[in-house]
Order: structure tokens, then sequence, then C-alpha cells
């Protein structure tokens, strides 16, 4: 017996699968940009320059899987690079932005990518993105050169632009299709079963090691 | 420890003579996290407890229980899994049920505290002149539970913002929930399409009788359309004693049988739903074939409510299902008998409403979708159904938060027959008529059945509103099915002539607060807008093996049916206008300035500047100092950089001034600095500030050593040099450059210089260590940094031995930037004098002064006026203070610690254990003191005080 309609109401209730996602890039690339057609499908000319780290979610939905985004975007400018291995600790999806009138952009996106290979999580999903599609005319760095070494690197590849969101949507959905959902349940639970269920949100965690709750009976404080 | 951040917020919010009396509590209350505590008001002796409640974003207060004559709290003797449940009892509070875990371990010291705070109070008689004003200052923070639910209900903004004050009081899965499902409700006549259903219900008392005849005239004797569906309830289908003992299907398998044979024709085949068999008491459901794919969930029930309550002679048995997506259910009941049983009837009606349950059973082939890895998703379930239902009331909402206190194996979900959206309720409800049984034959044969109605107990009581409130029934246009002589359609003409009557009926019950058709779907398909069309209602007396006539009813009942693709497609939307609202809510502070700039700063000196945060967002919203980048390590990564206050909390569209302080000492190994600190927001952003600074070093606060080893003016080395120096560490080529052209000096020159200054002059006047002016001390630091010789002239007699001239010059030559320093640097001398020693008249210089620049001109100016007025004792005066801060502020004493509690009063040892330049220094520094003692220079108390 089945009605139709049913497996939809019971999946969109489901609790979303939490997914720490962080964009990393040179500055002015269009990271926050990124983010901003994302969630709000927004576009604003001449933003400012991120200073610190902005945290914004965003639910998107996979076949029967409701996936939850938590996007940390991260600022460009070289004298905060210090600070990235903060973001990208324990992100299950990475998404490294260069701008495609700008060779030297994609030179650091490159340097980010052996960052995170060789310090982020072993699982970590990551894409590349070329930005600002729209400036297609002052392009500097061709498609084939890039995907070229996205492919040896096993990353994924999108060219996009912010401004008009072309690809945009596709580059979170792609990673979200990649991602080991079961892994991240198979963790949450062990996680869940030994902290009591703290950090769920997860968010950047700076007193991890604070938090072994001896008392198993205690609610989540 | 969040729990620690929740009480530091509820600390913050007390007042000065408010308390907290315990350590808190953790405990659960309605399914929420609740803190609980014990706060008095000092100046008054008033006690209360505060119960606050730790949401997603923060703590807020759930409850406040004044101890006052009213209150009481016991402590429930059922423990369950180490939990400890604590009842209170208060004025404002019926009883409060909290379960605390007993490993708590504060468990003890709250119940002893809150025992004898009781016992106390129990036994004064002052409760009269407890007021508890000072609570209505917190009435504010106090939500009621059951009024925040009504809130998710009523307002459809922002879920997350709580509307009546800056703070989320709602927890967060479930407001979240609840606003999804609440929008879906809002929603629903884009997706929901509307079917018609028709069914006939029937109703026989077969008075035990096997089915030895056909039901085919019967069952299809429905005038208005073909059903969709058929509902046969029958009672005393079984009569004998075995019956109540063995369940025996044989008599409801004939039954069925027999039913079957006559709804199936050639043109319509009919499939049984289920059937559920309660000793007599017995209830069919049957679909046409075709409609068999819409029909799920289906579960069955019954219940006894005959000899002594729980027999199953009276009862009800009844089916729930859904037909696409609407639950509709049905009950078959058989009421107590006898004329005179109103009240029973009312009673047995009661017991079925409350006791008739249909258990939950998860659709098997979405049961993944439940079992979401970790047991039954409860909220999920829920949510889902009060979107089904169209519930509005809280019930659902605090059944989920009362269904978290169980265990989940113990954890069972029902739903009573109101759960549904259409309910169907029929049978041999009993109720008999109030007259004789002449009268009313008189009525019948008149065909007066109107006015016999009049009579019915069943519409007396109901207008009474004792039974079957809400419940509404077609127009009786029959004459009574009871009671009949077997075989025939004669009433009764036995010896008890029992008086006819209408016991067998057939009702539907309509919610008030149901929604109608048109406010859940717009396709309009009945133009009475209601959900149950009653269609015909009468009675079949064509059969005549049992006393009573079958009664049957015909409806049209719209279900509604869920259009996929809509339904999808609104769902996303309302998903995506969740991630807004929570974006929404996601703490935004801002920064006046992502840069701090010190400037220049000396060693030694703190330096402070402020930003201000502003809550731009549009809730409550705390920041806090990250103080180590790496989370392996508790140290703090910069230990030079304080921030005033490190955390707090700031309402929307407040702001906090915070102040961030640097303090440089050659410990800190530093030279300029250029460093991010991060203020993270909880649940925000993270705001990355950079510090800068420059630092011009000054001779207070440097090693001996290091100071011995240099000759030139301190601003001549770079900073790192002397931190090389200070720390000991392997000397840089540059280093060792600059420090071959050096002579190392036994003792510091700078002290020298004060010394000499001091004995030269000091000797013929009685001077103090704390009663120095700001302007000159001002200067001899500024002189000694920069190695420029004191102008003797001026400090002794206000004349200056430089011309003006050459007065402007040496302007020139100096940078103000390092005369601002050193204006700084005598500033904290000021002040430590302030907190140190007794105040002078230099206050006034302190608070006027210090933090304007001058030029040394006329710094010079000003030394000249004070001098020519006071003579050298002002000088003196600060010279010996500059003497005291210059050896308070060594980082290692002339005496080290160490070395001094090693060899203690034995001074021979002591001084050869000495590093030659503090053996030195020592040695100079006694020859100064016995020098001073001689002429008696100052009291023993202050010589104390510069010996330490």
């Amino acid at each position: 017996m089945n009605f139709s309609g049913r497996n939809d109401a019971a999946s969109a209730n489901m609790k979303p699968i939490q997914v720490k996602l962080v964009l990393l890039g040179e500055s002015a690339v269009g990271k926050s940009s990124i983010v901003l057609r994302f969630v709000n499908n927004e576009y604003q000319d001449n933003k400012e320059p991120t200073i610190g780290a902005a945290f914004l979610t965003q639910r998107c939905k996979l076949d029967d899987r409701i996936i939850k985004f938590e996007i940390w975007d991260t600022a460009g400018q070289e004298r905060f690079h210090s600070l990235a291995p903060m973001y990208y600790r324990n992100a299950q999806a990475a998404v490294i932005v260069y701008d495609i009138t700008k060779p030297a952009s994609l030179e650091k996106a490159k340097t980010w990518v052996k960052e995170l290979q060789r310090q982020a999580n072993p699982n970590i999903v990551i894409a590349l993105v070329g930005n600002k599609i729209d400036l297609a005319n002052n392009r500097s760095v061709p498609y084939e050169e890039a995907e070229a070494y996205a492919n040896e690197n096993g990353l994924l590849f999108f060219e996009a632009s912010a401004k008009t969101g072309t690809n945009i949507i596709e580059v979170f959905t792609e990673l979200a299709k990649k991602i080991p959902y079961e892994q991240i349940l198979a963790n949450n639970k062990t996680l869940n079963s030994r902290t009591n269920g703290q950090g769920d949100n997860g968010r950047v965690n700076l007193n991890e090691s604070e938090n072994n709750n001896q008392d198993g009976g205690q609610c989540n404080c | 420890m969040e729990t620690k951040e929740a009480i530091k917020y509820f600390q913050s919010i007390l007042r000065l003579n408010e308390k907290l009396e315990t350590e808190y509590l953790t405990g659960i209350s309605f399914g929420q996290s609740i803190l609980v505590t014990i706060v008095s008001n000092i100046s008054t002796h008033e006690y209360c407890l505060f119960l606050l409640e730790k949401n997603f974003f923060g703590v807020s207060i759930y409850k406040i229980i004044s101890i006052d004559e009213n209150f009481n709290f016991n402590i429930e003797k059922k423990f369950t899994n180490n939990n400890i449940i604590w009842i209170f009892k208060g004025l404002n509070i019926k009883e409060l049920k909290v379960t605390i875990p007993m490993k708590q371990q504060y468990y003890k010291d709250f119940k002893y505290k809150l025992e004898k705070i009781y016992e106390e109070k129990k036994n004064t008689e002052y409760y009269e002149d407890f007021s508890f004003n000072w609570l209505n200052n917190y009435k504010s923070y106090e939500t009621d539970l059951e009024e925040k639910f009504s809130n998710i209900t009523t307002t459809e903004e922002n879920p997350f913002i709580h509307p009546l004050s800056s703070e989320i009081t709602l927890n967060y899965c479930l407001s979240r929930e609840c606003w999804v499902s609440k929008q879906l409700a809002i929603e629903q006549p884009k997706f929901i399409d509307l079917r018609k259903i028709n069914i006939f219900i029937g109703t026989w008392n077969v008075n035990g009788k096997n089915p030895d005849c056909s039901l085919n005239e019967w069952l299809n004797s429905y005038k208005y359309k073909t059903p969709d569906i058929y509902v046969i309830g029958l009672q005393e289908m079984d009569l004998s004693k075995e019956a109540y003992i063995v369940t025996n299907n044989e008599r409801e398998s004939l039954w069925c049988q027999r039913i079957e044979e006559g709804i199936n024709t050639s043109s319509k085949k009919y499939v049984k739903v289920a059937s559920q068999q309660m000793v007599g008491i017995c209830v069919f459901a049957f679909v046409k074939k075709e409609l068999k794919k819409a029909i799920s969930n289906v579960s069955t029930t019954f219940i006894g409510c005959g000899l002594m309550g729980i027999m199953g002679n009276k009862g009800a048995s009844g089916i729930r299902m859904m037909i696409y997506d609407s639950y509709v259910c049905f009950v078959n009941s058989h009421l107590a008998a006898d004329s005179s049983q109103v009240q029973r009837r009312n009673e047995d009606f009661k017991d079925i409403t409350k006791s008739l349950l249909f258990p939950f059973i998860p659709p098997s082939e979405n049961i993944n979708n439940y079992y979401n890895g970790t047991g039954f998703n409860k909220e999920q379930f829920y949510t889902e159904n009060m979107l089904r239902f169209n519930i509005t009331s809280n019930k659902w909402l605090n059944n989920i938060c009362q269904e978290n206190l169980k265990e989940k194996e113990n954890m069972k979900l029902n739903f009573s027959i109101f759960d549904n959206d259409i309910l169907f309720w029929f049978g041999d409800l009993n109720y008999r008529l109030n007259n004789s049984g002449d009268a009313i034959k008189e009525y019948i044969n008149k065909g007066k059945i109107e006015d016999l109605l009049e009579f019915d107990q069943l519409m007396i009581e109901k207008e009474k509103k004792q039974v079957f409130t809400d419940f509404y029934e077609s127009k009786i246009h029959f004459i009574p099915t009871y009671k009949y002589d077997i075989g025939t359609n004669i009433f009764d003409t036995s010896e008890k002539k029992r008086a006819p009557a209408f016991c067998d009926r057939i009702l539907w019950y309509k919610s008030p607060k149901a929604l109608k058709p048109s406010e859940i779907s717009l396709n309009k398909i009945s133009k009475e807008d209601e959900w149950i069309i009653p269609k015909n209602y009468n009675s079949y007396r064509n059969l005549t093996i049992s006393d009573h006539k079958p009664v049957f009813s015909e409806f049209e009942i719209l279900v509604r049916k869920v259009n996929k693709e809509k339904y999808s497609e609104i769902y996303s939307q309302l998903i995506k206008q969740l991630d807004r609202h929570e974006n929404d809510s996601i703490p935004v502070l801002t920064v006046s300035s992502f840069v701090i700039d010190f400037g220049k700063i000396t060693n030694n000196i703190s330096s402070t500047k402020s930003i201000i945060i502003k809550n731009e967002g549009k809730v409550l919203s705390s920041y806090e100092l990250v103080t180590s980048l790496d989370h392996n390590k508790s140290k703090s990564t910069f230990p030079y950089i304080s921030v005033k206050p490190s955390s707090n909390s700031i309402y929307p569209g407040e702001s906090q001034t915070v102040n961030i302080t640097l303090t440089i000492t050659t410990e800190t190994s530093l030279k300029n600095i250029d460093e991010i600190i991060i203020l993270s927001v909880k649940n925000g952003n993270d705001m990355f500030l950079n510090i800068k600074s420059e630092i011009t070093p000054s001779i207070i606060g440097i090693p001996i050593e290091t100071l011995c080893q240099i000759n030139q003016p301190l601003s001549y080395y770079p900073w790192d040099t002397i931190i090389e120096l200070s720390n000991k560490k392997e000397l840089s080529d540059k280093t060792k450059e600059i420090l071959e052209k050096e002579e190392f000096s036994c003792i510091p020159k700078c002290l020298y210089i004060i010394i000499d200054f001091l004995m030269k002059y000091g000797r013929d006047e009685k001077y103090s260590f704390n009663n120095g002016n700001i302007i000159i001390k001002k200067y001899i630091i500024y002189c000694l940094n920069n190695n420029i010789d004191l102008d003797i002239n001026l400090l002794l007699f206000g004349r200056s031995s430089l011309s003006d001239s050459n007065l402007s010059s040496l302007d020139r030559l100096t940078s103000l930037d390092s005369m601002d320093t050193a204006i700084s640097s005598i500033s904290r001398i000021e002040k430590l004098s302030l907190y140190d020693y007794r105040l002078s008249e230099s206050k006034n210089d302190l608070t006027q002064n210090v933090y304007k620049n001058y030029s040394l001109k006329e710094v010079k100016n000003k030394i000249s006026i004070i001098t020519k007025k006071q003579g050298k004792l002002p000088s003196i005066n600060s010279m010996a203070e500059v003497l005291m801060k210059f050896l308070y502020e060594f980082p290692k004493a002339v005496v080290p610690y160490e070395i001094f509690k090693k060899y203690g009063s034995k001074f021979q040892t002591l001084y050869s254990a000495l590093p030659p330049s503090h053996a030195n220094t020592l040695n100079y520094l006694i020859c100064y003191i016995g020098d001073t003692i001689s002429y008696e220079l100052f009291s023993k108390i202050e010589l104390g005080i510069l010996l330490s």
C-alpha cells in the first residue's frame, strides 16, 4: 500500500545531515559573492573584503536526503592565511575559488589545494571554481588549463559567475553528491555517544578538549 | 561547558544585592533542559528558585518560584535511571516536575540548602513582610511554556526570533519543525486536491443469530451513488459464553462472507480492508477494488466496558485508515442497555472516547524515514501528523515534550479517535424513548416520527452536552428499529413488552476548530463546503432474523490528496525561506575598527585602546576572544594582549565598548607587533582584529644585566637587541656588532645618574619616595631613556642652562613621539603611586596634564616654574620616585627571589651568589642607603619599602 506524497512528506522532515564547507582562495576572487548567490540568490557589486570568517547555512535536497551546508567563508587576504586551518579543519567540503582574469589567483588556489591535501581531513571533497566568467572577454586563464589541473588532482571543476548566477548551485549540488555521508553519519554517531551530542551544529570548536563529559546521563548542556 | 556560559550570562543579569546561593543543577522539565538554582536578595532576606531554560542560543528564565508560604518541594521516590523527580509547588505554579540526574555533584548541596531555607522560613512568622518586589524585574524574562507554543502557531515570522524578546526561547529543533508544518498548513491549498468518496455505513444488532439470510437487498439499498467504501458494524454477533473467553473467528467469517456476497455484484467488486471483533461487537470495512491503492496505514482496535467495566459484552471496536491523505476512523459500539441506564451509557461513551486508542504502526515502506538510525523520530512524526489533522491546539506539542521524557523502548504512540480528519460513530447506542410503549406506538401509527424524537434520550443528552458533544446525526425519518418479534415487523409482544426505541444510530464528528475544505484546497468540489455530507439515513425493515432492524446511511466525504509535485516545490521554497530566516537569525556583531594601531608603545607600560562592538543582528549575541589559535594548547597565544571584557552578550541594537590592552615586557620577547586576534561570535561569524604597534624601549623594566651592557641611549638599540640581551639568547650577528663598541659597565648607567643626583643634591633635604612631580619625573625618564644629561640648574634652581635657541633645536632633534612615550611612562608611575602609596598633591597634575602632549620646551618651562616656587625638593622627590620605580620594575629583583630564598640572611654567601652586575648594583645601593641613613633623610618605613 502506498499513497503519493507520503515519501516526500516523510523525508522532508528528516533531520538534515550537516556538512561543514569552507571557501578558500585569494582575496577578491569572489568567495563571499558565491556564498551570497548560493544562499540568498543575491549579488552585490563592490563587496567589502571579508575580514574574519563569515558563517551561513543552507539546506539542499539531494535524493531522499537533506543536506545542511554550514558554510565558512574565510578572508582571502594573505595576512589571514595562518588562521585558515581553524576553518578547514574538520571540513567535509571545500570550494577553492580563483578569478579567471587573474592567473596569479589560480596559482594561489593551487597552493590551497596542496595545503588541504596535506593537512585537511583526508576525505575532504574539493571543488575548484573559476569565478567571474561574466568577464570572459578578459579571460587569462584558459578553461582547459584549469580543468586539466583539477582532473590531475581529483577535484571537481567549474567555471562560474556569482554575478550572473551561472553554475553556482551546480558547484554545491555536485559537491553534495560526492560527500561520503555514511562516514559522516557513522562519525556523528560515535561523536554523539561520546560527547553527548555536543557541538552538533558543526561550528569551529576551539575547546574540543574540554568537552569530555563523563556524566553520560546528563542532558546536553 | 555551555552550562557555565549560560550561568555566567545569568549572573550578569542579577543585580547588586542579589546573589546566587547554589551552584546550579541541571534537569529536564517538559522535555526542556532546565537549570535550577537558588537566588537570594541580600537586603530583603528573600529567597527564590530560578529555573533557567537552556536553549540553542543561550539561557532565559523559564520560571521563578518565590520561597514563601506557598512554596513546597517534594522528591518523588520514583527513581528512573538514577534520576530524581523534584516537584516544586508555589504561588504561581501548581506543580512543576523537574527530572534531575542523581549523579549531579551539586545535588546534595542543593537539597541541603533548600531544606535549610525552607525550614527557616517555615518557622518564621514574617511572611507578610516579604513582598518579593525585586522579582518583578525578571517577570519580563519569564515566559510560559504554553504561551511559547501558542506563539509558534500564531507567528508566521522568523521562527528563530522570538517575537517578544530578543532571545530565542524556543527549542531550536521544535521551532524549526513547527514553523515548517505551520507554513505547510498555510500553503495547503496550493498542493492539496480533494477527492470525493462515497461511504455506506450500516449497523445492525443481529441478536446472536447466524447470517441465514441474504443481505443483498439491504446493502444495495443505497439511493445516492455506488459506495466506494462499505463499513458494517454488527452487535451481538456472538452471544455464546465462549466468545468472552476465546476469540472465535467463525462467526466473523460467516458474516463477512455474507456481506461480501451482498456488496459484490457483477458491476462492482470490493476487497476487505480490515475487520475487528470484540466478543459480539464487530466492524468490517470494504473498499472498491479500484480504490484499494488509496488506502494505507490501516489499524484496528477495541475496548470493553461491559461487566465490571472491562468485559466485552459492551464496548467498541474501531477501524482507522488513511484514504489518500486523510485519516478516517470508524467506531462501532454497543452501549449499556435498559431504559433507565442513560447515565451508564453516557459513561460508556466517555470511556470509549478515552480508551479506544489506535496503536501507531510505522508504514513499512517508509520505515527508514522514521527510524533515522538513532531510533524513532518523534518530532518528525508528530509534526507530520499535525499537518494532517489540522491540529490547532497545543496538545500535540506538549505531548512531544512529555514523550521526550520517556524512555525510547517504553514509548507508546497512540491515536485517539479524535486524531483523525473524519470520524464516524455508530452502533447499538441503546438510548430509548422517554415514553410508554403504547404512546410511542400511537405516534408511530400516526406517522409522527418527528414528535417522537422529542423523547429520544440521545437527543436530550446530546442537547445537554452530556454525550456525543460535537457529533452530528441526520434527521430520523424511519420508525424505531427496536424491538421486534423475531421473524416479523411487529413490535415486541412478549411479556416484557419493551417500548420501541431508536437504539441503532449513525453519527459523525465535526470539530468546531476544523478548517473548511475551501480553506485547505483550491478546488471546490462540493457546494456545501463540508468534509462530511450525509446523503441518506434509513433503516431496512425486510431483515427479520433479529429483534433489531438494520440502520444504514450514505455519506459523501472529502479526503485530501497531496499533489506530490506541487508539494515538493512548496516544500523546497519553505526550506529556502527557513534557511533565510536561520541566516537572518545568525548573530551579527560588528566592530568599529578591524585594525587597532597602538602606535608607539613602551615596554612595561600597558597601553589601552577601545573598540566598539555593536549587535546589528536580531538576536542576543555573545562574543568571545579566541585566546589560542591552536586548540590543543591551553596557553594563550598572545599573553601580552588582554581584552576586557573578554566575552559578553550584547542585545540587538546595543553596543559594548571593549578595551584592548597591550603590555609588552622583555619577557614576552617581541619586537613590533602585527598580530591578528579573533573575536568569535557565538553561532556566528568570526572577526579578525589586527593589533599593531611599534615598541619604543624605556629603561624601566629592563634587566640590570642588559642595562649594564649598553651605554648609548636606549632608543639607539633595536628592540630585538634588547630582547636578545634580556633573555640571554644566543646573540645575533647584528647584536654582536652593536655590542662590539660597547663597554660593559658595572652598574646600570641610569642608576648611577639617579643615585649620583640624590647623593649630591639630596643630602640637605628630607625627601620622600612618593611626592614626585609628574612633569619632573617625565623629564627625568625622558633624559634617561635618551641618554641626555639632566639639566641640573633647571631641576635645582629653575634656571635652564640652555639658551632658548638651543632649546628649540633640541626640540627638533627629539621626536615628539618619544616624548609621548615618556609621558605615558610617567603616567604609569603616577598610577602606581596612587595605588601603592599614599596620595599627594600630584593627583592634580595627573588628572590635568598626563594625557596632554608637551614639547620639551614647555616641559622645561613648567619645571622652571615649579622649582622657582618650591625649590629643589620636588625635583629630589621626583628623582627618588623614579629610583623606586626603576628598582620596582626590574624583571628580576636586585636580589633575585630564588637567591634570597637560598641564602637568606647570610649576606656574604648571598652576595657571592649574585651575578656580577646584580652584586655591583646591590653594593651601590647599600652605599646609597648607608649614606641616606647617616643623614637621616627619610623615615625607616620608607627605607623598608625601598629594601623590599
